[in-house]
């Protein structure tokens, strides 16, 4: 993507702006939802209205109240936007390009383990990815750039999917549990924390495929005790921008059961319940 | 100095764990075996031998009526590993014998049993343990992860436990059974390995929420053993929980096959806080062998007498530092505090009749296609 970009991402994908500013040239970010730590240098605007004047293109790496709104201004200044979700529970696609997930190391090695012969058929999928951080929202698009993620993994489409969630203090933490057409299962936890998701555990018929999201690479032991140095997670934002600009896939995911999960949370939220989701 | 308490080995039965408590018994100064006993007049020949084999062996006697050890004035501890379908029958009648009770991971078949076992422990004063799901280092792990407070409030729990074990084959289409419901859990080579597998990761939800689980939902079937499948039987299932508090749980558990794990099958947590996350494996800290022959050369296909692997295991290649893995020296050494300060095990029977509880409402669900099912359960149809 050209210079000139603006990112738009909440707590919830604030260390992902990096990788992004690494590989791109950043007009400047826009930080939404609370408090939005970074170290790279680009300019921060206010809004992403003030971010326009600056701006040749815009990304949204997570969702907030006032998307709608902006989308209409990028789109009534002819500004492309590519969002990682949909920008409403009701809208049609338009400015998003699913599949992140897909640009995830994690994602990719997993998924070209399950290929070979000996893994057999998809069993069980469990998966640990933040987005909780930005409230509903970010829990909505942090499940539904999992199960997109799991349709695949799974080798089937969704039969059956309950959702449970509970928020403090805007936080969210969800699960869902979906059961493929072919009888596989997934649990697809989103914290409140930032995460990319590199905790993933797949099971086929043949074993195990396992991607251990901890992460640590090197430790010291001193005087202090022990400390944990970790590699940094491989947010997989940047890649996707590249991916999107060159051609926009389609979410296995219909219209109706992104509404259907939006409402399924925030019930299942209000009411401690467990919520089945119409597919 | 106090003698030591006296102990009944209440049956050697397959898919029970006795052979596992004899060494733990025996290396504990505190506890002594005394007697084997089972009813003769109900078992098979084949058990009836086993019993008698590890009576010879022990240099105790052999008694054909339970009824005869719970007579016995140098028995204390009653423990309890006949068939699941049997163990609540024993359980109560020790009770009420004044016998305490060491109890091998259910107390019974059906939530009834388990209550009655429940009550007949408070009725008579006797202290009663079932070991298996508080006292390894699945949670222990966790509980001193928590202890220091490094991920705020706590607000989801998620545990995968499998076992490494079994050798899978494909399953035939003509093969599959409806899913059968709660009540019988055992088979000639099947354990329901929900319930089987399942209770561990139960036990470190329980640990970590400390309030009730009050609404479940559940899938499990037959993906790895024909055996499973013919008898409508899960060898993999989950559930999914809230707790009275909205707070949310989930688990997997399941058998897996010989040769997929090294170290016999993961056993992990990821606990969801407020400021932070949180991920346990119960398998480490672990030393990590790659030993040639044990990589290239060794046979993984089981015992043709053991084709499940109830009694033996694959090499591990990356054992756990713990010897103690499953906890049950743990239990034991809480169990003997216990009886020795008149209190009750920090995991006592009422909690591990909560254990089977969530598995049955799971349960209940699955033969429901999925429904949520509130806890506490219907007494009487469960």
């Amino acid at each position: 993507m050209a210079d000139g970009l603006v990112v738009v991402c909440g707590p919830d994908r604030a260390p992902a702006l990096e990788s992004i500013a690494a590989s791109h040239g950043l007009a400047g970010w826009v930080g939404v939802g609370r408090s939005v730590r970074t170290s790279i240098e680009a300019p921060r605007f206010d809004s992403l209205a003030e971010g326009l004047e600056q701006a040749s293109a815009v990304a949204v790496l997570s969702p907030y109240r006032g998307l709608p709104g902006d989308l209409e201004r990028c789109r009534q200044r002819g500004i492309p936007v590519l969002a990682a979700g949909p920008p409403t529970a009701r809208s049609d696609d338009g400015e998003y390009a699913p599949g992140r997930w897909r640009h995830s190391p994690t994602h990719a090695s997993v998924d070209r383990l399950r290929k070979r012969p000996s893994f057999g058929r998809p069993v069980y999928l469990r998966q640990v990815i933040g987005g909780g951080a930005a409230g509903l929202l970010g829990a909505w698009w942090g499940l539904l750039e999992a199960l997109e993620g799991a349709v695949e993994l799974l080798e089937g489409p969704m039969a059956r999917l309950w959702v449970a969630a509970v928020a403090r203090n805007g936080r969210w933490h969800a699960t869902a549990t979906l059961v493929a057409e072919n009888g596989a299962s997934a649990q697809l936890v989103i914290t409140p924390t930032p995460d990319p998701g590199e905790d993933v555990m797949l099971l086929g018929t043949g074993g195990l495929v396992h991607v251990d999201g901890t992460g640590v690479a090197a430790g010291v032991r001193d005087a202090g005790g022990e400390r944990r140095l970790p590699i940094p997670p491989a947010w997989p934002d940047a890649r996707w921008i590249d991916a999107a600009v060159e051609g926009r896939r389609h979410s296995p995911i219909a219209r109706r059961t992104r509404a259907a999960l939006h409402g399924a949370l925030r019930r299942a939220a209000r009411g401690g319940t467990l919520e089945s989701v119409r597919l | 100095m106090t003698r030591p308490y006296g102990v009944l080995l209440v049956s050697f039965s397959r898919h029970s764990h006795q052979s596992s408590f004899v060494p733990l018994y025996q290396a504990h100064p505190r506890t002594r075996i005394v007697a084997v006993a089972d009813e003769d007049g109900e078992i098979d020949e084949a058990l009836r031998q086993v019993n008698r084999r590890w009576a010879r062996d022990l240099g105790v006697p052999y008694l054909p009526r339970v009824e005869d050890g719970l007579r016995r004035d140098d028995v204390d501890i009653v423990s309890i590993a006949h068939e699941i379908e049997r163990r609540s029958d024993f359980a109560v009648g020790a009770a009420r014998a004044g016998k305490h009770l060491w109890i091998d991971k259910f107390m019974g078949a059906t939530i009834d049993e388990c209550d009655a076992v429940v009550a007949a422990v408070a009725a008579s004063g006797v202290r009663a343990i079932v070991p298996s799901f508080h006292y390894g280092s699945l949670v222990s792990h966790g509980l001193q992860a928590l202890r220091d407070d490094p991920i705020g409030e706590l607000l989801g729990v998620h545990v995968d436990a499998m076992f490494s074990k079994g050798w899978p084959r494909p399953i035939a289409a003509e093969d599959r059974r409806p899913f059968r419901p709660p009540g019988r859990w055992k088979f000639d080579e099947v354990k329901r390995e929900l319930l089987t597998v399942g209770a561990y990761a139960v036990g470190l939800v329980q640990a970590c929420l400390d309030r009730p689980v009050v609404r479940v939902t559940g899938h499990g079937g037959a993906f790895f053993f024909p055996e499973h499948a013919r008898t409508g039987t899960e060898d993999f299932g989950t559930l999914t929980m809230a707790d009275a508090a909205g707070r949310t749980a989930t688990i997997c558990g399941g058998r897996i096959g010989v040769a997929t794990h090294p170290a016999g099958g993961p056993l992990r947590a990821v606990l969801v806080g407020s400021r932070g996350t949180l991920t346990i494996d119960a398998k480490r800290p672990a030393a990590q062998a790659f030993l040639r022959p044990d990589i290239v050369e060794v046979c993984y296909e089981p015992d043709p007498e053991d084709w499940m692997q109830w009694a033996s295991g694959p090499p591990v290649l990356n054992p756990s530092l713990s010897d103690d893995t499953a906890g049950l020296a743990a239990g034991l050494e809480e169990f003997v505090s216990a009886l020795d300060e008149g209190r009750d095990p920090s995991y006592p029977v009422a909690r591990a009749r909560d254990n089977m509880e969530i598995l049955l409402a799971g349960y209940r669900s699955i033969v429901e296609g999925g429904a949520v099912v509130d806890l506490p359960l219907t007494r009487g149809d469960a």
